[in-house]
């Protein structure tokens, strides 16, 4: 059962074979947890919501049309799921100015994102990525755990490609400039 | 692509925290969720199936009183019990028809005995 295609593995779901439902879990409960977890931060909220998720898709498997991949279907409902339980808190999220975007030189994002870092400077950059917007943080979570492509990503997070790109290239030094604020 | 391998690390610490039983716990409510489905969809048959007979029952009520002269209440209301004297009831007459109708009632009893017996059977050896 572990080898079934997407295709089949919906089919036998739909056909009333429930347990095939748990190679579905098997494959996605890590990459969904991953997401839902890096939006919402705290642990047992994201454990409840990953298995909101997986209830939600099991309740609509009959509305999957293969339009997309099975997998961005998930992350669709884990990434719509997880934004809604954030909206309810109300949080506030650091912004930044153009000019500060502008004066911060790639090179920089680049050097401070791409070497190796101690315990420290990890757990710096973690507080980073936690003052992000779920929408940042859904992006860098697809972009470098789950290493999905810029137009999935975009069809996730209903936005353009070109959006995306954007995006993308602004949260990179959105974080530099966060732990910058931080060591001041 | 760039790796920014800091980042990564700094994501994957928190991605690798799925707890311990979560497949089991998940599957469990999928089971839930199934049973909630069945009883749903009986529930909505039954429901279904009872208007549709109210409404057929309605409709020949009304097409009853519509277009025809005669009415059933008028009918039923017409219907007597016969009076049976409670001495006449055990007569050399009447005594094998009643042993007859006790042997039948009694087979009847048995043999709707026998069906729960294997419906019940039949029922644990589809859960099992």
């Amino acid at each position: 059962m572990e080898n079934l295609t997407e295709q089949d593995l919906i089919q036998s779901i739909l056909d009333g074979n429930t347990q095939s439902f748990s190679v579905l879990l098997k494959r996605y409960q890590r990459p969904i947890h991953a997401l839902v977890r890096q939006i919402v931060s705290n642990r047992e909220d994201a454990e409840e919501l990953t298995q909101d998720v997986f209830i939600k898709a099991f309740r609509k498997l009959d509305s999957f049309k293969g339009g997309s991949s099975l997998s961005t279907w998930l992350y669709r409902i884990a990434w719509n799921t997880a934004i809604s339980e954030t909206r309810k808190k109300r949080l506030i999220y650091p912004e930044f100015d153009e000019n500060q975007f502008a004066n911060l030189p790639d090179e920089t994002v680049d050097e401070v994102l791409e070497k190796e870092n101690d315990e420290l400077q990890l757990l710096r950059l973690e507080k980073a990525i936690e003052r992000l917007q779920p929408e940042e943080k859904a992006l860098i979570t697809l972009y470098y755990t789950e290493s999905k492509p810029l137009a999935e990503i975009a069809l996730i997070l209903n936005l353009s490609a070109e959006n995306t790109k954007v995006k993308l290239h602004r949260t990179r030094k959105k974080i530099v400039l966060l732990l910058n604020n931080e060591q001041r | 692509m760039k790796t920014d391998k800091a980042l990564q690390n700094a994501l994957r610490r928190k991605a690798n925290e799925l707890p311990y039983g979560f497949e089991n716990r998940v599957m469990r409510q999928i089971m839930l969720e199934v049973e909630r489905k069945s009883r749903l969809s009986y529930y909505s048959a039954l429901g279904l199936v009872s208007f549709v007979s109210l409404a057929l029952i309605a409709g020949v009520l009304f097409v009853q009183n519509a277009y025809f002269d005669f009415n059933f209440l008028d009918l039923f209301a017409s219907i007597r019990m016969p009076s049976i004297e409670s001495a006449s009831v055990l007569t050399d007459q009447t005594r094998p028809i009643l042993a007859f109708s006790i042997y039948i009632a009694v087979l009847m009893l048995f043999l709707l005995g026998i069906d729960y017996f294997f419906r019940q059977r039949f029922r644990k050896s589809r859960k099992s």
